[in-house]
């Protein structure tokens, strides 16, 4: 049970490393497409949305989108300007970014 | 448990919420109760029905299933569309409205009625509504998508090739000289290379088909929550979302960095109305003690049934960021959305209504940096045309609508459509209010009417490539939907007969508004349908044509530059200056010889997505397209390069 709830509080870091992954492993394209839509139109956002103190469904769920599209659209604009863009090294800031906020979420409880 | 949690939070955040509505809203329930214009009966019921204890009985959403049902057989409907036969190369200048066949206009009839039928029920379960809607969505923007088979619309396919641009070369080239606008602001393009990169697909054509269908839906939900701020009457939300969608004509849904950033837009104003907007004070203490004979509540009802003042809601730093982040999102990704959203925030804290006013400060500063930093040359490009316009509303108003005088006779009829709709929508919003106004509503509703208002200013700094009013319109669309809404919205009160009436005449007014929506969106799909055997005939030629090609055509419509768009250079012989046009009209071979000889490989295509512009927009006198054509065919000094799905090209047979 304890397994599961640590599962949960981490999966938007969970999901945006297995998106690194398989786009670093070259997976078939549907799985990747999946993961790569998730790990870039939800997870930063899941990971951050707690700090938002709302308790109404419908507003997380539009935060999440919201921030996480946001903050998906300025890492690759930073990578453009720097003409380093890929999809493996966007997604892999948007996991180390999930990852840090999963982790000072966990630090703060 | 209470005591664990004074303990662990301390005293003073310790069941604020309880404390909150032991001290705020009971008493006004208990002032409304007591206000002469309730009676004492409706009073008592009002006052046990808050301070009974909330039982989930009252969530049950009786006979809704029925709902479910008639939605399911309504999308089945809609789905047996696509076992016919449409017939989409006998489209005539009504578009899709000419080969739809009539099971899918059944549908779209079946869908208003019960949307019209549930929506009457206060108690009509979200859910439900939300069902209606998104049929609705999908019926109008995912069917061109499905029949099609290819992305609608030419400068889909130029934002392609900026998106494979990006994915080629890992980044953007601002010394660019074709498109150099998305390069400067490259936000959009550089999230679809994220998608398209990371997914492992060979272009982000392989998607871009469903992109109507998903910017819409995107929008729904901040939707639902800008229009929960004003009202907690579900009838009215969802009637407002149901007209927003219908009154969405223009078409600014597709695969666009514009279409992404009014997502993101509608998402900050939601999230500014409902952390940063202020009701003033002095109108609050007079609504506590019943001075005013209200009709609703001034307050903000949540989904999970907290009441809460606007007032009373924390700004977190958490929420100013997120506006922070989606302002700096939107102003790395389209030029104009984030003047829009600095003029909202700006009507808002000139009425008062902004908590904030860093935040103004702040969003302005990050557009107009954005500005000044990335986006100064595109600025010093285009600033004599700006110049030129600003302070002419009236001359960039009437630059937006096409010429009627020369248009085709449907496309004549197809612009009425488009007009009333506006101008029925607009209608009622001002009926909607003038209501509101002359109400206690006018307090919570009044940053509504002033974010209908800050969009117009954009009609005095410029005609926008001759779009501006059609943006304006857009970016308006949501509070006009809430003030029609107001007003068209079912009601329960009154007599039976009188409730029967409002439904009919409802429904009557939201069918002609469907039908409106449908010439006037599906009206322009002769010129928006690339069909896929010109997609890959354009496929073909770049796989012929070398690098550093031009190629020439002669209005723009056609599927072209959706990959090494910077390889080649393009030309359109009819949307350039007025000489070179009359020169090719008038003499159309040695012309296009004359504009073709400069390359060192020059390709002219003529395509019937390109004859297809012309004739509705009357660009040309009918049939001189197809006469320069021929008389292109018949020069010795073209040689054919390619013949294929319709699309004829051709180069100069002795190249220099």
């Amino acid at each position: 049970m304890r397994v599961m709830a640590g599962v949960r509080r981490n999966l938007p870091a969970l999901v945006a490393w297995a998106a690194v992954a398989v786009v670093a492993f070259q997976f078939p394209t549907p799985v990747r497409a999946v993961l790569v839509v998730v790990a870039s139109a939800w997870a930063p956002g899941a990971a951050l949305v707690w700090l938002l103190e709302s308790a109404d469904r419908l507003e997380r769920a539009v935060l999440t989108v919201a921030v996480s599209l946001g903050v998906a659209t300025l890492v690759a604009v930073v990578l453009s300007l720097f003409h380093v863009m890929t999809g493996l090294h966007a997604l892999a800031v948007l996991a180390v970014l999930s990852t840090v906020a999963v982790t000072f979420r966990e630090l703060r409880v | 448990m209470k005591a664990v949690v004074a303990r662990l939070v301390g005293r003073d955040r310790a069941l604020v919420t309880e404390r909150s509505y032991l001290r705020g809203v009971i008493p006004r329930r208990v002032v409304q109760c007591l206000t002469p214009t309730r009676r004492a009966g409706g009073g008592l019921t009002t006052a046990t029905a808050t301070l009974a204890p909330r039982s989930r009985r009252a969530t049950v959403r009786p006979g809704s299933w029925r709902g479910w049902l008639g939605l399911a057989v309504i999308a089945a409907l809609w789905g047996s569309t696509f076992a016919w036969t449409v017939r989409l190369d006998r489209m005539t200048d009504f578009g899709l409205v000419s080969v739809m066949p009539v099971v899918y206009w059944v549908a779209v009839g079946l869908l208003t009625v019960s949307f019209w039928w549930w929506v009457r029920w206060r108690r009509a379960g979200p859910a439900l509504l939300a069902g209606h809607v998104v049929t609705l969505i999908a019926i109008m923007h995912a069917t061109p998508g499905i029949l099609y088979g290819t992305t609608r619309y030419s400068w889909s396919y130029k934002h392609v090739g900026i998106v494979d641009y990006i994915v080629t070369h890992h980044g953007v080239d601002r010394a660019m000289p074709n498109l150099t606008a998305y390069q400067d602001w490259p936000g959009f393009f550089g999230l679809n290379a994220l998608f398209a990169s990371g997914s492992g697909t060979a272009s982000a054509l392989s998607y871009t088909v469903w992109a109507p269908f998903v910017n819409e839906l995107l929008l729904l939900a901040p939707l639902v929550l800008i229009l929960r701020t004003f009202t907690a009457n579900r009838t009215v939300v969802w009637t407002a979302v149901w007209l927003f969608y219908l009154g969405n004509w223009i078409g600014q849904d597709y695969f666009s960095p514009q279409a992404f950033a009014y997502v993101l837009y509608i998402t900050a104003v939601a999230v500014v109305l409902r952390w940063f907007l202020r009701l003033p004070p002095a109108a609050r203490t007079r609504w506590a003690y019943g001075q005013f004979r209200l009709r609703e509540p001034a307050v903000l009802v949540t989904s999970g049934g907290a009441i809460v003042e606007p007032t009373a809601r924390p700004r977190t730093p958490a929420m100013y960021a997120v506006v922070v982040v989606v302002a700096t999102a939107i102003a790395v990704s389209h030029q104009l959305t984030p003047f829009m959203l600095v003029a909202a925030l700006g009507g808002l804290l000139v009425t008062r209504r902004l908590r904030s006013w860093s935040l103004f400060v702040v969003v302005t500063a990050i557009s107009v940096g954005w500005v000044l930093i990335w986006g100064l040359p595109f600025l010093h490009q285009q600033l004599p045309a700006v110049l030129q316009t600003l302070g002419h509303p009236f001359d960039n108003t009437s630059a937006s609508f096409i010429n009627l005088s020369v248009a085709s006779r449907d496309q004549v009829v197809v612009a009425y459509f488009d007009r009333a709709l506006t101008a029925a929508l607009c209608g009622l919003a001002l009926i909607g209010a003038w209501y509101a106004w002359r109400s206690a509503r006018w307090r919570r509703w009044q940053p509504a009417a002033c974010l209908t208002v800050t969009p117009v200013l954009a009609l005095f700094a410029s005609s926008y490539g001759t779009e501006v009013v059609f943006r304006v319109f857009l970016f308006e669309l949501p509070f006009v939907a809430l003030f029609a809404a107001s007003v068209l919205a079912p009601r329960p009160t009154g007599t039976r007969r009188r409730r029967i009436i409002r439904w009919v005449v409802g429904l009557g007014v939201v069918s002609a508004l469907t039908v409106s929506f449908f010439f006037s969106y599906y009206g322009k799909e002769r010129v928006n349908y690339m069909p896929a055997a010109e997609v890959s005939a354009m496929e073909r030629l770049y796989s012929l044509a070398p690098p550093r090609s031009l190629m020439i055509e002669a209005t723009d419509n056609t599927p072209w530059a959706f990959t090494h768009y910077a390889d080649y250079q393009y030309l359109r012989y009819l949307s350039g200056t007025a000489d070179v046009a009359k020169a090719v009209t008038t003499h159309p071979v040695s012309a296009l010889v004359h504009l073709m000889e400069g390359y060192p490989h020059a390709y002219l295509i003529f395509s019937p997505t390109d004859a297809a512009q012309i004739e509705m927009t009357g660009a040309l006198a009918p049939g001189q397209y197809q006469a320069i054509e021929r008389d292109v065919r018949s020069s010795p000094q073209f040689e054919t390069v390619l013949s294929q799905g319709g699309v004829f090209v051709v180069t100069l047979r002795f190249t220099p």
